[in-house]
C-alpha cells in the first residue's frame, strides 16, 4: 500500500526550480532513503510534504491516495499522521525535555481551554496520561533522555538533541516519520545506536523517509533509496542499484566519473 | 531631612501599590511582544477602557441604589466585566488591526503603525461616546477613608492592600497558567518558534488570540484599580499610563513575564522615592533616566535575554 505518493511535484523559488516533476512512492512499513548532493531538493521535498512550503504544481497523496496534502496547513498534516525532524534542530530550547515531547502530543489531546483553566478531573487525567506517554517516548532511547526529562532542552548534548527531536516527532503518533539527516554530527558509536533506534521505530509500525548523507546509515537501514539531483529523481532502487547508477555517480563526482 | 524620612514608609507603600499595577499593565505589552515581536501601542487605551467599564458598573450600582456597597462583591463585579470587555477588545484589535498585516508578511513596522492608529481611534471613540470631561470614581463609597491600618509608620488604606493583593493574585495566576498548563505550554512554544509549534499541532492563531485576551484583560483590571486609586479618569489617561507600563516592560526585559512584574515594581518604587527626595515634577524624568541607564548597561532589560542568544542556544 502506498502510504505516500507524489506526482508531478514541482516547487519554484522565484526563478529557481528546487523540485521538478517529482514522482516518489513510499509504501507502508518501509524505510526509504533520500540521497543527493547539497541543494538537490531533499529538504524542500520535506517542506512540501509537511506543508511548510506550498507546492507550485503537482500532488502529494497520503494514506493510499485517500488524502491530498497539497493546500493543507502544517498542523492538519501533522494531525493526519506525518511528523518530521529538522536538519538544523529546532527544539524548544527553553522548555524542558519532557515539555518538548508534551507539545508534540498536542494534536492528540482533547481538553478545551475552559476545562484546562478550571482544572477539571478529565483534564487532570488527560494531563497525567500525556505525561506518562511522553515519558514512554523518552524511554525509547534508553537512559539517554529519561533521566534528563526535567532539564531545559538547550542543556542536552548534540546527539541527545537529535534523539529528542525524534521523540517529539513520535509524540504526534505519526504513520510516516520524515528524518532530515539524523546522523549528522554523530560519532560512530552514536550512529550505530541511531540505526538500531530507527529500526526499532519502524517495528512500532512507523514508516520512515530519511534524508541522510552517511552512506553507511543508508545502506544499513534503508529498504529502498531514491536519489535526487537538481530537484529531479535520477535513480531509485536498492542501495546497491542506486550506488552503481551512472547518473548518481555523475551527480556526486562529476561527469568524468559518470562515464568511467 | 527628618521629615523626609518620616514620610518615606508612606511613599514606599504608594510605590508598591503603583508598581504592582504598572506590572499588571506591563504584562500586556510583554506577552504580546513575546509572541508576536510587536509593541501593542493600543494597550494603554485598553487600560483606559477598562477603567471606564469599571466606572460604569459602579455608576449603575449607585443608580440602582443597591444598598450598602461592599468591595467584597462590588469589586469582582467591576473587574469581571472590565476584563471580559477589554479582553474581547484586545482579541478584536488583533483580528482586525494586526492579523491582516502580519499574515500578509508585512514588516514589523506595519502592525506597529496600525497599533498607533488603533490607539488614536480608541481615544477618540471614548471621547465621543463618554465625553471629554473626566469622570469621578466614587471610591470613598466603596473603601471608606477610615479603613486603614498603621504599618511601620505608614498609613496603609484598605484600597492599597486590595490593589496589591488583586494585582499580585492575577500575576500569580498568570504565572501558573503559563508554566503549568497546556495552554501556557502552547504560548511558550509559539513564542519560541511559531512555525515549529504550528507543525506540532498547536493552533497558533488561537494561541495568539488568547494571549491578546489575557494581556488585555489584565490591562483592563489595571485600569479599574488605577481608576479607584486616582479617582479621576479621562479618555487620555491611557497615554501616560501606557508609556509607564511599557517602560516597566522594557526595564524588566520585554518578552519576559517575570521581568514585567519586576520592572513595574521597580518603576513604582523609584517614582515614589523620587517624589520623596526631589521635586515631584521630576518624577517622570527619574523614571525614564532609570530606563536609559538600564538599557545602556543591559540592553535586553533586567531579566531579558538578547534575541541573538535565544536564536543561538
Amino acid at each position: 500500500m502506498a502510504l505516500l505518493e507524489t506526482e508531478g511535484l514541482t516547487k519554484d523559488f522565484g526563478g529557481l526550480r528546487a523540485v521538478q516533476d517529482l514522482a516518489l512512492r513510499v509504501d507502508e512499513g518501509e524505510i526509504v532513503g533520500l540521497i543527493g548532493p547539497n541543494g538537490s531538493g531533499k529538504t524542500t521535498l520535506f517542506n512540501l510534504i509537511t506543508g511548510l512550503h506550498p507546492a507550485t504544481a503537482g500532488r502529494i497523496r497520503f494514506d493510499d491516495g485517500r488524502r491530498e496534502l497539497v493546500g493543507l496547513a502544517p498542523h492538519r498534516i501533522t494531525a493526519l499522521g506525518i511528523a518530521r525532524t529538522f536538519q538544523n534542530q529546532r527544539l524548544f530550547n527553553h522548555m524542558t525535555v519532557l515539555e518538548n515531547v508534551l507539545v508534540g502530543l498536542h494534536c492528540r489531546t482533547r481538553s478545551g481551554i475552559a476545562s484546562i483553566l478550571l482544572g477539571t478531573r478529565r483534564s487532570l487525567e488527560e494531563r497525567r496520561r500525556a505525561e506518562a506517554r511522553a515519558g514512554g517516548l523518552l524511554s525509547l532511547f534508553g537512559d539517554r533522555l529519561l533521566p534528563r526529562a526535567s532539564r531545559p532542552a538547550w542543556t542536552l548534548s548534540y546527539a541527545n538533541r537529535r534523539r529528542l527531536e525524534i521523540a517529539r516527532a513520535l509524540a504526534a503518533e505519526p504513520r510516516l516519520l520524515l528524518l532530515d539527516e539524523p546522523a549528522a554530527g554523530m560519532n560512530p558509536t552514536e550512529t550505530r545506536e541511531l540505526m538500531r533506534d530507527i529500526k526499532r521505530i519502524r517495528e512500532r509500525g512507523v514508516t520512515i523517509l530519511v534524508i541522510e548523507h552517511d552512506m553507511g546509515v543508508v545502506r544499513g537501514i534503508c529498504d529502498r533509496v531514491a536519489a535526487l539531483d537538481h530537484g529531479t529523481k535520477i535513480a531509485e532502487g536498492s542501495f546497491e542499484e542506486v550506488r552503481r547508477s551512472p547518473a548518481v555517480l555523475e551527480a556526486y563526482l562529476g561527469r568524468q566519473a559518470g562515464r568511467a | 531631612m527628618a521629615d523626609v524620612l518620616a514620610i518615606l514608609p508612606q511613599q514606599l507603600v504608594f510605590g508598591l501599590a503603583l508598581g504592582t499595577v504598572y506590572g499588571l499593565v506591563a504584562l500586556g505589552y510583554t506577552m504580546v511582544y513575546g509572541i508576536l515581536f510587536m509593541i501593542n501601542f493600543a494597550h494603554g487605551e485598553i487600560f483606559m477602557i477598562g477603567a471606564y467599564v469599571g466606572w460604569w458598573v459602579l455608576a449603575l450600582l449607585l443608580q440602582a441604589q443597591a444598598g450598602a456597597l461592599h468591595p467584597a462583591w462590588v469589586l469582582p463585579l467591576m473587574l469581571l466585566p472590565a476584563m471580559l470587555f477589554t479582553g474581547a477588545l484586545g482579541v478584536g484589535l488583533e483580528r482586525f488591526a494586526y492579523r491582516p498585516l502580519y499574515l500578509r508578511g508585512a514588516t514589523r513596522l506595519g502592525p506597529l503603525i496600525s497599533a498607533i492608529g488603533a490607539s488614536i481611534f480608541l481615544q477618540n471613540a471614548v471621547m465621543l461616546t463618554q465625553g471629554a470631561r473626566m469622570k469621578v470614581y466614587m471610591t470613598s463609597l466603596l473603601f471608606p477613608r477610615d479603613w486603614r491600618i498603621q504599618i511601620a509608620g505608614a498609613s496603609v488604606s484598605a484600597l492599597v492592600i486590595v490593589m496589591v493583593a488583586v494585582a499580585g493574585l492575577m500575576m500569580w495566576g498568570l504565572h501558573l497558567l503559563v508554566q503549568r498548563t497546556t495552554l501556557g505550554r502552547s504560548i511558550r512554544a509559539v513564542a519560541e518558534d511559531r512555525e515549529m509549534a504550528a507543525i506540532m499541532g498547536v493552533n497558533v492563531r488561537r494561541v495568539i488570540a488568547l494571549t491578546f485576551f489575557m494581556g488585555s484583560a489584565l490591562g483592563g483590571a489595571g485600569g479599574v484599580l488605577v481608576g479607584l486609586y486616582y479617582t479621576q479618569i479621562d479618555f487620555f489617561m491611557g497615554y501616560s499610563a501606557g508609556l509607564k507600563a511599557f517602560t516597566a516592560a522594557v526595564l524588566g526585559g520585554i518578552g519576559n513575564i517575570r521581568g514585567a512584574m519586576l520592572g513595574g515594581l521597580i518603576l513604582g518604587l523609584v517614582e515614589s522615592l523620587a517624589v520623596t527626595f526631589m521635586n515631584p515634577a521630576y518624577k517622570d524624568v527619574v523614571a525614564f533616566v532609570l530606563l536609559i541607564l538600564v538599557l545602556v548597561i543591559r540592553p535586553t532589560g533586567l531579566l531579558g535575554e538578547s534575541v541573538a542568544a535565544r536564536a543561538k542556544v
